[in-house]
């Protein structure tokens, strides 16, 4: 490290209007030149904020204190001062998280990032186009010049991801502040983005990287600080820290990350481990034992050569999936995994029966079930539950917990088990307080509605419960916490998953058996351990290569 | 670094076929309007000769004419009235395709030409207003929007009261104290611009409210979208922003709008007409309604819904232009 | 009008105008006005005398035409009838006539919207194509042919008024049972096992319908502003009776002499309708607010 840094925050603290705590808590940290610096920690522990506070684009009603910010020895200008123009874009980079919007959806991409080039270069317009074109191919955007033209809703996820690079580093800023950068990408996807920061930063550029995942630090990383509560609690070098993390939020955020946990090893958690309270009679752990005797007879669901077209609006089809067969044994968890568009959601919606195949058959616990009627389905529908990615928007935004658990409940019981049969029970069983029941589910927090969701599911007491990215939207160490959950509920009532989810790592957590879904067609199938230690599909195998890892 | 494999989303180059599909969706526009105007043109013959009364008695100018039965019959003939209802509704839809609308009843002259000549006037009047209301909405908006509260709260005060004032009303106050009381401007509508003054302004105040208070909200929501955070990150100035960003998203609604603002203009235009005695299809459907003139009023309904379904069109097309999602979403 | 302000704010992305912050609904200074204009209104329709001692229709040739003062505080007529009176007195038939034709226009839209909401292909086209008709005519035009057709009167206006209104309710409430309908707890609802009817009854139309009470009241204000127009027109109340539509029509006449004529009665319309259109307002956010947050 050299004597003066590039960037030195020194007591950086921002108090918001109405909040008694801080947001960020009195921070200070240095970042060298072609240094990348991670800033990890869960939602809410101030670390975007900080990164705003860098670009002196802190939120409206923040209050931002600190005893030094400078840049390559140069104090940085005052909020609000028109000084920062000159230093936002020219000289410290912002890359946000992908999203449709983080680009102007009504102007050209191209426009965007000439934006920057106008500002902040005297290149004449012609200049500028070319230059424009240059970045985008240095990027990684193939076709530059087309491209150059269509608005940020044409691109895909990971060219939108580029063009957002693109923007950040064309006036060649020593700094770089990457939010977020791959969030909402694919995994493979992804990993080509990463690749690309990396490949930024050996060309000397710093770079600051905001994220709440871990794996994704310790591919890019040189240091790291870890925030909690608006505090940096620990810092240190990459592979260091990780391998021995000094403090209990980076513990946290490490033993709950599933990636290498395997199955039936619930996730540690340090601190505050939760007691769930599972009626569990002797009856039916018996009943449990029995059916486990029992689970290579007759499968608890099954998908046999299933098919089903979508027609497009410009009158072509696409084929969702492409005689899809998939066999969920009793007891046993199976984990389906793919990326976004690779048919997951139809067929978790063709074994709810929300949706009927083209062709192909579904059986639910023997019976048949994918030919059925509405009607005819109703009454096998209670041995079957669901709990969705998004928990808040499965529930009536008018009802009370406990009016959806009754209302749950109201809907017709399976034959199987009657143990949980009032909304306090329900609310025991998922490790929730009894108090919940009066609040809506707005007022819950991401966690807590998973549980609600999860409560509501067992309620007609179902011997199969399909998982749709359950813990997608949740943060690490809550993400654990549900996944536990899931874990012990299997055990204590004899659970049958469909677990779908893109996250590799979740998936090998949960599952016994696990198949991998590419473009409608399920290209490998076999035990968890089996996929992900010796791969045999191409596809597999590429999914495997990109999948980060903190350990090993 | 490895070739990037990331498909191409389906909507991104403008290829024959997505053309083929924009003349498709036209047709398909063009085709509901055709529908419309029939239908409109159907329910207004039918539910004129399900209600009491004898059209004859219009004819001659009310029930209290004391017409001979040689002039009521020789009437009937003249205008087929003695046909059966059958055939007089395919007579009527067989010179409707062909815009002949027949001769007005009071007026005794062919009502196509007369209402053709009112509509040109309305249409001056109408899209004037559209003009004015827009861009007087956007300038509103602009010029109120990230200035603090005080300015915030007296344009939205602004659009609220302006949103509920009756036209009639407006005209009258304009009137009173634009020509009454300071005499700048003439108190009925006379020909050339200085005519056109007030009724304009009487119409496009109102609609100014509307549309100020839909595109500030836009203007609100689109200053918290991550695309201003990037443009400020990239060294964009305040103006920068609000003129290259911010703008566009809030005329945005303005454009997708400006369908229905026309067609409360037609509307509004039936008062401010009458009010400023200026000749239009407004003034001329309400004298026709009054005196039950029945191929008048067919004929300004079918003239107006027309028109209305052209802007409409026109609308959805330049919105489709401006803004790619729209279609996107249509094609859902 | 009214239509298309609360389509926009029935959407769920919309930010809602009339409340800002976290602060209760009856905190806001506008809310708090507009509660007192009502309240006013309300006891001018329903006990007019306990706001004026006079008779709104009794004639005094001696004192016409006098400006506001003391004695009448909004002047006197062409027949010297005190216009403060007549306005206070003109409350009653305009509410009620506002409130009538948004009633009648909601209940045109109910079924509308319900056929094209919740009926079957068939149904949902009859309906889109009834409204796409009832559209093609905006506001006073489809009113004007209706009286053109029914005759003129106030029966007829009212109606006329409602059914000018319908199409823009129907096709909002066709869009909010749509997007109930397609709501991802109602298909949670589905995957418990209950039946469709007990699905529909208790999850979407309880929130689809929810708006209904926040459109009629966005609607009310809008309604008496056309109402009073046709009056003004001379197509709805005959103009002795004491109704704001028809105190400007014969006021007219005198606009170069006695502008009280014109500007009281007109400001009792505009009170009116804003304050509606905020209350209104404040109603939907405080729905929302609820529902989603």
């Amino acid at each position: 490290m050299t004597a003066t840094p590039l960037l030195r925050v020194s007591n950086l603290s921002v108090h918001f209007d109405r909040s008694a705590r801080p947001a960020v808590d009195d921070v200070s940290f240095d970042v060298a030149a072609g240094e990348c610096l991670a800033i990890v920690g869960e939602s809410g522990s101030g670390k975007s904020v900080t990164a705003r506070s860098l670009l002196g684009l802190a939120p409206a009603r923040a209050h931002v204190s600190f005893s030094e910010l400078s840049l390559a020895g140069e104090s940085l200008p005052a909020p609000g001062a028109r000084r920062w123009r000159t230093i936002r874009g020219a000289s410290i980079g912002l890359v946000l998280q992908d999203a449709l919007v983080s680009l102007d959806p009504l102007r050209p991409v191209g426009r965007e990032i000439d934006d920057v080039l106008r500002l902040h270069t005297t290149l004449s317009q012609r200049e500028r186009q070319a230059r424009v074109l240059e970045l985008l191919d240095a990027v990684g955007i193939p076709d530059p010049a087309l491209r150059a033209r269509q608005r940020s809703g044409e691109l895909s996820g990971g060219l939108r991801q580029r063009a957002l690079i693109a923007a950040g580093i064309a006036a060649g800023p020593a700094l770089i502040i990457a939010d977020e950068p791959t969030t909402a990408l694919d995994v493979t996807v992804q990993a080509r983005v990463l690749d690309l920061l990396s490949s930024l930063r050996n060309n000397g550029t710093a770079m600051i990287l905001i994220t709440h995942d871990l794996a994704v630090v310790s591919r890019v990383a040189d240091r790291v600080a870890v925030m909690s509560e608006g505090r940096i609690v620990e810092t240190g070098e990459t592979k260091g820290l990780l391998r021995a993390p000094a403090t209990v939020p980076t513990q946290q955020l490490l033993a709950a990350i599933p990636v290498d946990v395997t199955r039936g090893i619930p996730l540690t958690l340090p601190s505050d481990a939760e007691a769930v309270t599972v009626p569990d009679t002797s009856a039916s752990a018996g009943a449990a034992a029995t059916a486990t005797a029992a689970a290579s007879s007759l499968p608890a669901l099954e998908l046999r050569g299933v098919s089903r077209r979508y027609p497009t609006p410009h009158g072509a089809a696409i084929q969702a999936l492409d005689n899809v067969s998939l066999t969920l044994a009793s007891g046993t968890t199976l984990g389906l995994v793919g990326q976004s568009g690779s048919g997951k959601t139809t067929i978790a919606r063709i074994a709810l029966g929300l949706e009927t195949a083209d062709s192909g058959e579904v059986l639910l616990a023997g019976h048949e079930w994918g030919s059925l009627n509405a009607r005819e389905r109703r009454p096998l529908r209670p041995t079957l539950g669901a709990i969705y990615q998004d928990a808040l928007s499965s529930f009536d935004p008018r009802l009370s917990v406990e009016r959806i658990l009754t209302d749950a409940l109201s809907a017709g019981a399976s034959a199987n088990h009657q143990s949980l049969t009032t909304p306090d029970e329900l609310l025991d069983a998922v490790g929730l307080p009894r108090a919940v029941k009066n609040r809506r589910p707005l007022l819950l927090s991401g966690g807590q509605r998973q549980r609600v969701a999860i409560a509501r599911a067992l309620a007609p007491g179902p011997q199969t419960i399909l998982c749709d990215e359950p813990v997608s939207s949740l943060d690490v160490s809550t993400q654990a916490r549900v996944l536990n959950l899931l874990d012990e509920l299997q055990r204590h009532l004899h659970l049958s998953y469909l677990f779908i989810s893109h996250d590799l790592g979740v998936i090998r957590h949960m599952s016994d058996r696990v198949a991998v879904i590419n473009e409608g067609r399920i290209v490998e199938t076999g035990p968890t351990d089996e996929i992900f230690i010796a791969p045999q599909h191409p596809y597999t195998r590429s999914l495997i290569a990109a999948l980060p890892r903190v350990r090993g | 670094m490895t070739v990037s494999t990331d498909a191409p989303t389906a909507a991104s180059v403008s290829t024959p076929a997505t053309r083929l599909r924009s003349l498709g969706w036209i047709a398909r526009r063009v085709g509901g309007g055709v529908f419309v105007l029939w239908a409109v043109a159907t329910v207004i013959f039918f539910a004129l000769r399900l209600i009491p009364g004898d059209p004859v008695d219009a004819i001659l100018g009310g029930p209290g004419s004391q017409a001979s039965a040689e002039a009521v019959a020789q009437i009937r003939t003249d205008y087929g009235l003695d046909q059966p209802l059958i055939v007089q509704y395919f007579l009527a839809m067989g010179k409707l395709a062909v815009a002949d609308f027949g001769t007005s009843y009071a007026l005794k002259v062919a009502v196509a030409p007369y209402v053709l000549t009112q509509l040109w006037s309305t249409l001056v009047l109408t899209l004037a207003s559209l003009v004015v209301a827009w861009f007087g909405a956007l300038a509103l908006t602009l010029a109120t929007s990230g200035r603090g509260r005080v300015a915030r709260a007296l344009g939205s005060g602004f659009e609220l009261l302006a949103a509920a004032v009756p036209h009639f009303w407006l005209a009258s106050l304009l009137i009173i104290l634009l020509s009454n009381t300071l005499h700048w401007l003439p108190p009925i509508s006379v020909p050339g611009p200085l005519g056109l003054v007030l009724p304009v302004l009487t119409l496009a105040l109102p609609l100014t409210g509307f549309l100020g208070q839909v595109m500030r909200e836009s203007l609100t929501n689109a200053y918290e979208q991550p695309f201003v955070l990037s443009a400020r990150a990239r060294g964009e100035s305040e103006w920068g922003v609000r003129l290259r960003h911010v703008l566009r998203h809030a005329a945005l609604p303005g454009i997708s709008l400006s369908g229905w603002a026309f067609g409360s203009l037609l509307s509004g235009a039936v008062v401010v007409e009458t009010i400023f005695a200026r000749p239009g299809l407004g003034r001329t459907l309400l004298s026709a309604v009054t005196i039950r003139d029945i191929p008048v009023v067919t004929a300004v309904a079918l003239l107006s819904a027309l028109t209305f379904i052209i802007v409409t069109i026109a609308t959805d097309v330049v919105d489709r232009i401006v803004d790619p999602r729209v279609t996107e979403v249509a094609a859902r | 009008m009214t239509e298309i302000l609360a389509g926009r704010l029935s959407q769920p992305s919309g930010r809602a105008l009339g409340i800002r912050g976290r602060g209760g609904w009856l905190r806001n200074t506008d809310v708090i006005i507009a509660l007192a204009v009502l309240a006013l209104i309300l006891t001018a329709a329903l006990a007019p005398q306990l706001i004026t001692t006079a008779d709104p229709d009794a004639v005094a040739p001696a004192e016409a035409f006098q400006a506001p003062s003391a004695a009448h505080f909004f002047g006197t007529d062409e027949s010297g009838r005190d216009v403060y009176t007549r306005v206070v007195f003109g409350a009653g038939n305009s509410l009620l006539i506002g409130i009538a034709a948004t009633a009648v226009g909601l209940g045109l839209a109910l079924i509308l919207g319900l056929l094209g909401g919740l009926g079957s292909r068939l149904g949902d086209f009859v309906s889109t194509r009834i409204v796409e008709v009832m559209f093609a005519l905006p506001g006073l035009l489809l009113a004007l042919v209706f009286i053109a057709i029914a005759g003129p009167g106030v029966v007829t206006s009212t109606v006329a008024v409602g059914l000018s209104t319908a199409p823009g309710y129907a096709r909002i409430i066709r869009s909010q049972l749509r997007s109930v309908r397609n709501a991802s707890y109602v298909e949670a609802a589905t995957v418990l096992g209950h039946s469709r009817a007990r699905i529909v009854w208790q999850h979407i139309l309880p929130g689809a319908l929810s708006p209904i009470f926040v459109l009629g009241t966005l609607g009310v204000g809008q309604a008496i502003v056309w109402a009073s127009s046709l009056g003004f027109l001379g197509l709805g109340v005959a103009p002795p009776a004491a109704e704001w539509g028809a105190m400007l029509s014969s006021g007219r006449t005198y606009i170069d002499v006695a502008w009280w004529l014109t500007v009281f009665p007109g400001l009792a319309i505009v009170a009116t309708a804003a304050s509606f259109t905020v209350l209104g307002r404040a109603l939907n956010a405080r729905t929302r607010q609820e529902a989603r947050g």
